[in-house]
């Protein structure tokens, strides 16, 4: 019988993989539109290249976005049938590597939303396309901080850790906040995010509805 | 045109100050290949105690190591002192530091080794094994005792604590001089470590550094990692021939995962031998406590097992302790030791546990209510556009 760490060693290797494409992707999408934005016309190849790739990084980043949320979801299993729970329990730096994978997937999941929602069309404007590329790359920033716990989990180290040096990140003790500031935390983001959502609703009504595709309004009169 | 003498004499001058500056910053010895002595002199585990003057270590052999932190001397340069006794291997490191220990939020430094099969060279390679001393992501508070590790960046604890012994600082000023004493199995029985063949040819790599800048030491500025200086280790087949012969066996594993605030029970399989008694001591006693053990009157083999309590111990602490057995052929001893762990592997508090709950839960509500501004800011956006 196969060790189920092996498949957990697969099965992380593949949704790595995947999200890290999705984080490449995006990048290449947002150098393509910021050439297309900024710079269209001045060299007539790089044009081309810009078009082509921003035909092929959005497809390729949303693919690869579904299937790293997938893949990571079946690592998630493999690796709780790998370890014992308790054992898992008892480890501090196992349960670093599950909030920040916790974090992480969220944001991946939030950025399958917002691509299956809004389609295509997420990119059409400066301020979505950007916002949308913020999410996915925190999503694999922390996805590559999440590796690098890991790594120390099976006693290899990682090749970041001079950069976790220097910005002062032990993975080895239990990171947690004060319940205080977990329980402000709770409270305040929501209600600070509907708060967001009702000023954005009540902007909506003052500005009125939105100008009509050929550019004119649907205001009366 | 006549020379201006005094530029002369002035150059001159600085220039034998310059050599004068270079030769008393004398650079680290290079990288040594050694063979670790078999020694039949029995070694007292009271004598690894950080003392260069306590232990019998003239039959060792020493020899001056580069450290990887790559500093000039008096840092960068340490005197080794190693033998074996077929059993277990004795370690004897004397060097310096530019901080005192104080205390893990005080000026601190520690001293560390990695070691390893001589093909896995490098720093922080899978399947090396270290020990460790006044790192204070290990050590909170003196005596300095090791701190055995795997080669990790940052090395991690192994489960199984298998080396003893104890580094000591002394000094009013820099250089601090510090020695750390220590023993391990050749052959632990644990899967972190690494096994030693004691057979003159098979060569181990090893890879001794201080840190004093930061990362588990404080108030320094030598780094550990500067340079790769790949040692050489061998160890000299033993002859047990030579070492003291006794009709009495002793048969004892010592526990492993005692927790503090619990009591230790050791038990031992005794052959020809009709009362004996457990010696220990803490990290923080002076002398050896005298505790008698119980004979079970049960078999095992040829022997028969025996058991006692020793106390409770309140705080993290590494116990050495001796099994003296005897009957009418005679007696002996024989020293072992034990660690008191601080963190079981269950050592998470109910509170710890709790906060860090509390910490997932708001991780997600903020990461969730994020998303939800901006699911709203993109519907708003695109509409505003006519999208």
């Amino acid at each position: 019988m196969v060790d189920p760490r092996v498949i957990h060693s697969i099965t992380i290797e593949a949704c790595t993989g995947f999200l890290l494409l999705a984080g490449a992707a995006v990048i290449v999408k947002l150098g393509s539109d910021w050439w297309m934005r900024n710079l269209r016309g001045r060299v007539t190849r790089f044009d081309r290249w810009a078009i082509a790739a921003s035909r092929f990084a959005e497809p390729a980043s949303y693919f690869a976005l579904v299937a790293g949320v997938i893949a990571t979801f079946v690592s998630m299993v493999t690796g709780s049938l790998a370890w014992p729970a308790d054992q898992l329990a008892a480890s501090e730096t196992v349960r670093n590597k599950i909030l920040i994978t916790t974090i992480s997937q969220s944001l991946f999941i939030g950025a399958v939303v917002l691509r299956f929602h809004y389609r295509f069309e997420l990119w059409m404007t400066r301020g979505t396309g950007v916002a949308f590329a913020v999410l996915v790359l925190s999503g694999t920033a922390l996805m590559i901080l999440q590796n690098s716990v890991a790594g120390h989990l099976a006693g290899k180290g990682s090749l970041i850790d001079d950069f976790l040096q220097w910005f002062g990140i032990n993975t080895h003790p239990m990171w947690a906040f004060p319940a205080w500031a977990s329980l402000t935390i709770l409270v305040a983001f929501p209600l600070a995010a509907a708060a967001v959502g009702l000023g954005l609703r009540r902007q909506a009504r003052r500005l009125g509805p939105a100008p009509s595709p050929s550019g004119g309004t649907n205001t009366a009169g | 045109m006549a020379l201006p003498v005094r530029r002369v004499a002035a150059v001159a001058g600085g220039l034998l100050a310059l050599l004068a500056l270079v030769a008393a910053i004398r650079a680290p010895v290079a990288p040594v290949s050694l063979t670790v002595p078999f020694s039949a002199t029995p070694f007292a585990d009271a004598d690894l105690d950080g003392d260069p003057a306590t232990g019998t270590w003239a039959d060792a052999i020493s020899a001056a190591i580069p450290l990887e932190n790559g500093a000039p001397d008096p840092y960068g340069t340490a005197t080794l002192f190693a033998k074996h006794d077929g059993t277990y291997a004795y370690f004897r490191v004397d060097g310096a530091s530019d901080v005192p220990w104080t205390g893990p939020s005080g000026e601190h430094f520690w001293f560390g080794v990695l070691f390893a099969p001589a093909s896995v060279t490098g720093h922080h390679r899978s399947g090396q094994d270290g020990v460790f001393f006044g790192d204070s992501a290990y050590t909170s508070a003196e005596p300095l005792l090791a701190v055995d590790t795997d080669g990790g960046r940052p090395p991690l604890v192994d489960a199984s604590q298998d080396t003893l012994g104890t580094m000591r600082v002394t000094g009013s000023a820099a250089p601090y001089a510090f020695t750390a004493e220590w023993k391990r199995k050749l052959v632990t029985g644990d899967a972190a470590d690494v096994g030693i063949v004691a057979d003159n040819t098979t060569a181990y790599a090893l890879y001794a550094s201080t840190d004093s800048d930061g990362g588990g030491s404080n108030g320094g500025t030598v780094a550990h990692n500067a340079v790769t200086n790949d040692n050489v280790v061998r160890f000299e087949t033993a002859r047990p021939w030579e070492l003291p012969t006794s009709a009495i066996g002793i048969a004892h594993d010592p526990p492993e995962g005692v927790a503090p605030g619990v009591q230790i029970y050791v038990s031992a399989t005794l052959t020809n031998a009709t009362r004996a008694t457990v010696l220990w001591r803490n990290s923080t006693m002076a002398a050896d406590e005298r505790v008698p053990m119980t004979n079970l009157s049960r078999a095992d083999g040829t022997g028969w097992v025996y058991a006692a309590w020793l106390p409770a111990q309140p705080t993290p602490t590494q116990i050495r302790y001796g099994i003296d057995a005897s009957g009418p052929q005679g007696s002996r001893v024989e020293s072992f030791f034990l660690t008191v762990a601080g963190s079981s592997p269950s050592g998470i508090t109910p509170e710890e546990n709790g906060a860090w709950l509390l910490t997932v839960a708001s991780s997600l509500a903020m990461s969730v209510s994020v998303m939800a501004v901006l699911y709203w800011y993109v519907g708003r956006r695109l509409r505003r556009e006519g999208r």
